[in-house]
């Protein structure tokens, strides 16, 4: 599958630097837009937080300073 | 000490300056406040929850000892501060994994590459073993610059002028990558629906 890139990846995948196909900025836009807001909800399901193990012995350098 | 409740009230400029006139408790504040999207950003870029929590970890004795210090800016924000060092730090690593020597058996293959196959995390294997289903593996799958200003846009909520100053780029091509990302992520989902 071609992706779309602008700078030389890192990764092993192969990209391309295949410009979208509209033309129109503004069409382009409002597209990304709305496609955005409707993977918005499936990306948030993706946060995290550390452990509480962590945040501890953060709290405990800070004391030890 | 301020209460917590009262510690909410509080920016984040006048907790750092609570900090230093040595009260410890805005600390756990500061912590409770943005530790979500600090943390959510590494995972995503490191994709490992144990070295997150390593270079997380990392990240804030940076935060306690430059504030400690007195080099702080204060005129900067507290937020896109930390993903700076934390972002700093995310590089940091990539950089010494490419660095890892190659050891080479008598039929050329690379031991420590098979060693690091072997060795893969639980969270490696299960992406490995998924189809191209979910929406994590398309971000992970994103070229480094696309999926860095997707992560720090939408989890960290930074704006374009905050993640172009962190990676060094301009609102232009911040916007660009950002653009680019939702286009790629729209294709693999296309190819997923089809598939």
């Amino acid at each position: 599958m071609l992706m779309i890139k602008t700078f030389t990846s890192t990764n092993s995948v192969n990209h391309c630097t295949e410009q979208p196909g509209l033309s129109d900025p503004d069409l382009l836009e409002s597209i990304d837009a709305t496609y955005y807001e409707s993977i918005k909800p499936e990306m948030d399901k993706l946060v995290r937080d550390p452990s509480d193990e962590t945040i501890a012995k953060i709290l405990s350098y800070s004391k030890t300073m | 000490m301020k209460t917590p409740i009262k510690l909410q009230l509080h920016s984040d400029q006048d907790l750092v300056k609570f900090y230093l006139s040595g009260d410890e408790s805005v600390l756990e504040e500061l912590l409770r406040r943005h530790k979500t999207k600090i943390y959510t950003s590494i995972y995503l870029l490191v994709k490992d929850q144990y070295l997150a929590e390593d270079i997380f970890q990392d990240a804030f004795i940076k935060v306690i000892n430059t504030l400690r210090s007195g080099r702080y800016n204060e005129e900067g924000k507290f937020l896109p501060w930390v993903l700076r060092i934390a972002h700093n730090l995310v590089i940091d690593y990539f950089r010494k994994e490419k660095r890892t020597p190659v050891i080479t058996s008598s039929d050329g293959t690379d031991v420590l590459g098979m060693l690091q196959i072997l060795e893969e995390s639980a969270e490696d294997r299960l992406l490995r073993e998924q189809t191209h289903a979910d929406l994590r593996t398309m971000i992970h799958l994103l070229p480094d610059e696309q999926k860095e200003v997707l992560i720090m846009r939408h989890y960290a909520d930074l704006s374009f002028k905050e993640i172009a100053d962190l990676t060094d780029v301009s609102i232009n091509t911040a916007l660009g990558r950002m653009r680019y990302a939702l286009s790629n992520l729209r294709k693999m989902m296309k190819v997923k629906e089809v598939s």
